[in-house]
């Protein structure tokens, strides 16, 4: 039997997240500087920077396909980083999607494990973790005179990584591919630091490659009686999904302004 | 916020990492595979001359040929066997009539009980153009006689049976199946007629494919295959599959067909139609431009005429004339002998068959209870071939009986055959495990 994927999986998960994890950290290193004393005098009084830069984190669905063997929705976590640009309105910035799918044995080559003088067939189920990385441009418009309330749009492009556990056979494991996406996000301040925020998008994935996630051995498959309980559905090479994400925002920057007292 | 980062890189780490390996689901039930061996003696037709002539002018002349075929199958429809008489220097060829007679080398029982294996020459059926074939207990004894006037059969040097689908329409070209030839005159690949001998031995011809006088192939069996049972819905009555690589194309005008066969009762099943790696047809395989067949698969979903595949011993892929096909699925008393690839049911599953049963037979004389018959031929026969399986003959001791042990369960046909009288029988039914007593009366 071919273990080789099986047993080098954590090993590749891990530095995968890290490679995937260090655009947003070097766009946090580069923010540390606090920005310039903001000149207005509202904003002035709440300490807070002309051009913000936030944190993102939270946490949702995004929508796969099951004719790729995948739930059609999986729960993922976000992280990202977004700084607000000249003009005010527009934000650049990344994010960080990762979440973990089953993986339908169904849709795969049985494996014939040996049993005794006899042997079994066996459907594997398997599951894989999604990574997504994307740059997005955002435009934000604010709701009330004190900007606690905003609206926004944006537009994002990125790639995407499926890791599957188990990768059964030498054609099956890890596959990057493209993915562009839009979103609409809602925001609402509850602290200078600290905020609220919704964003419900659309992630079209490209290349998508369900051969690649093969939960079973293909050295244990039969060369006829592959999947003969069902006919699998034909994998769809790409697919939209929408995402849902909800989560807090942090703002980068704020000075704590001390409390004047008369 | 160096810590959030990290905090966060670290969460999704922790996410991939819980991707543990998904879970396993048995699907149906146990599943039995064995692998296939070439048959070194294959049965394929054969062909026996021997050519008769004389020297006229220093040139030698052909009067006849005369030879014998068998294991040819009957064929069906129109299609019909006939025989062309082929110039070694340009290919042409002419239809020939022959002389038949019609002779049975199969085994039958004689007064005493005891098995002969008899010549039948007397079924003469006169000059014919063509032959439907016969089982495989019989032979085709020819005599062509050629004429020394026609050009043709002046410079004939090769004797080939083709294979004519519809014998109102015979036809000799590329597509004609030529399965069986034989060479009779050595023509030194010159014109001129001096040269030529008549080949005097009693020739022995090939089973493969006649092209042209310069390219024949002789059939082997290439290859290598498995078997494999799956009782897919646990109903005991397994669906099978075969999956070989690396055949030998078949002879033109046959293909190869899967067989589940059991030798202990004689019962035979075609099943599944053979297609390729890509799911086409390999019916047609014979016509194909490739010496080999790189993949062939069969597969016979659970079946209920088929039953347990335990009650079977072996599984065959044999080559069929395509004029002769057999029907799938349906008990066959009359098949090609053609075996090219076997493999034995595992022995896993064949251990689940239920037990053999012993049959004591006790022949007695004018009536049941009556007195003993010794040495009286007692033969019996399983199901298979219409109950004409021999699966043993004995003669009676001296109380009468003859008993037969490791007898498949099942309905059997008992004979008893005395000497100098005529043949009785009966029908008795085995139960597993169980000794059974058949009761036999002769004069």
């Amino acid at each position: 039997m071919n273990f080789q994927n099986r047993s080098s999986w954590l090993r590749r998960s891990a530095i995968l997240a890290f490679i995937l994890g260090a655009p947003p950290l070097s766009l946090i290193a580069q923010v540390r500087r606090p920005d310039p004393a903001p000149t207005n005098p509202r904003t002035a009084a709440l300490g807070t920077s002309k051009h913000r830069a936030e944190l993102v984190i939270g946490g949702g669905i995004v929508g796969l396909n099951k004719a790729n063997a995948t739930s059609a929705s999986t729960p993922i976590g976000s992280f990202g980083f977004r700084r607000q640009m000249s003009p005010e309105w527009l934000s650049l910035g990344g994010t960080l999607d990762a979440g973990s799918t089953t993986v339908d044995g169904a849709f795969f080559p049985y494996e014939k494990r040996s049993l005794g003088d006899s042997s079994q067939f066996v459907q594997v189920d398997g599951r894989a973790t999604l990574f997504a990385v994307r740059l997005n441009a955002e435009a934000f418009f604010p709701l009330d005179e004190a900007e606690k309330f905003r609206a926004g749009i944006g537009a994002n492009a990125g790639m995407y990584a499926m890791m599957p556990s188990p990768a059964g056979g030498s054609s099956a494991g890890t596959f990057v591919a493209p993915t562009v996406g839009g979103a609409f996000i809602g925001e609402a301040a509850l602290s200078p630091r600290l905020g609220l925020f919704a964003n419900l998008g659309f992630t079209q994935f490209l290349s998508f490659d369900r051969d690649k996630l093969r939960p079973s051995d293909s050295a244990l498959e039969d060369p006829v009686f592959v999947t003969p309980l069902i006919t699998p559905e034909a994998a769809k090479k790409s697919f939209g999904g929408t995402r849902l994400l909800v989560g807090i925002t942090y703002r980068l920057g704020v000075k704590k302004m001390p409390v004047r007292t008369r | 916020m160096r810590r959030i980062s990290f905090s966060s890189l670290a969460a999704f780490a922790l996410v991939a990492a819980c991707a543990n390996d998904g879970a396993v689901t048995p699907q149906g039930g146990g599943v039995f595979d064995a692998p296939f061996t070439s048959v070194s003696a294959i049965r394929t037709p054969t062909i026996i001359a021997k050519a008769f002539g004389r020297t006229v002018n220093n040139a030698a002349v052909v009067d006849s040929v005369v030879g014998e075929v068998a294991l040819m199958k009957q064929l069906d429809g129109r299609a019909r066997y006939q025989f062309y008489v082929v110039n070694g220097l340009d290919s042409s060829a002419i239809p020939v009539s022959h002389r038949q007679w019609i002779i049975r080398t199969d085994s039958i029982l004689d007064a005493n009980g005891n098995l002969t294996s008899p010549i039948d020459t007397n079924r003469t059926a006169g000059v014919r153009d063509y032959w439907r074939g016969g089982f495989f207990g019989q032979k085709l004894r020819f005599a062509v006689t050629l004429s020394a006037t026609d050009s043709v059969q002046q410079r004939g040097a090769w004797l080939v049976l083709t294979i004519q689908a519809d014998s109102s329409l015979t036809k000799y070209n590329d597509s004609t199946p030529r399965p069986l030839f034989v060479r009779f005159r050595d023509q030194k690949g010159t014109p001129t007629r001096d040269d030529d001998a008549v080949l005097p031995d009693t020739l022995r011809g090939a089973f493969g494919e006649f092209r042209s006088p310069a390219r024949q192939t002789t059939f082997t069996s290439t290859g290598s295959g498995s078997l494999l049972f799956w009782d897919v819905v646990k109903t005991g009555k397994p669906a099978f599959r075969l999956e070989f690589r690396g055949l030998r194309k078949p002879p033109r005008g046959y293909y190869y067909q899967p067989y589940i066969t059991d030798s202990l009762t004689g019962n035979a099943y075609a099943w599944g139609e053979v297609y390729d790696a890509a799911g086409k047809g390999l019916l047609n395989a014979d016509l194909g431009t490739d010496s080999v067949i790189t993949e062939l698969r069969a597969v016979q979903p659970s079946n209920d005429v088929i039953g347990q595949a335990e009650n079977y011993t072996h599984v065959q892929l044999i080559l069929e004339p395509k004029t002769a096909a057999p029907l799938l699925k349906t008990g066959l008393s009359i098949y090609s002998q053609m075996t090219v690839q076997r493999a034995p049911i595992p022995s896993s599953l064949r251990a689940k068959r239920a037990a053999l049963g012993i049959l004591n037979v006790i022949v007695t004389r004018g009536t049941i209870g009556g007195a003993p018959a010794p040495n009286t031929g007692v033969v019996i026969q399983g199901p298979g071939l219409n109950f004409n399986t021999l699966l043993g003959n004995k003669n009676t001791d001296s109380t009468g009986t003859a008993r037969f042990a490791n007898v498949p369960a099942g309905e059997l046909r008992v004979l008893a055959i005395p000497f100098g009288g005529t043949l009785v029988e009966t029908r008795s039914t085995i139960v597993s495990g169980q000794t059974t007593t058949a009761r036999l009366v002769v004069p």
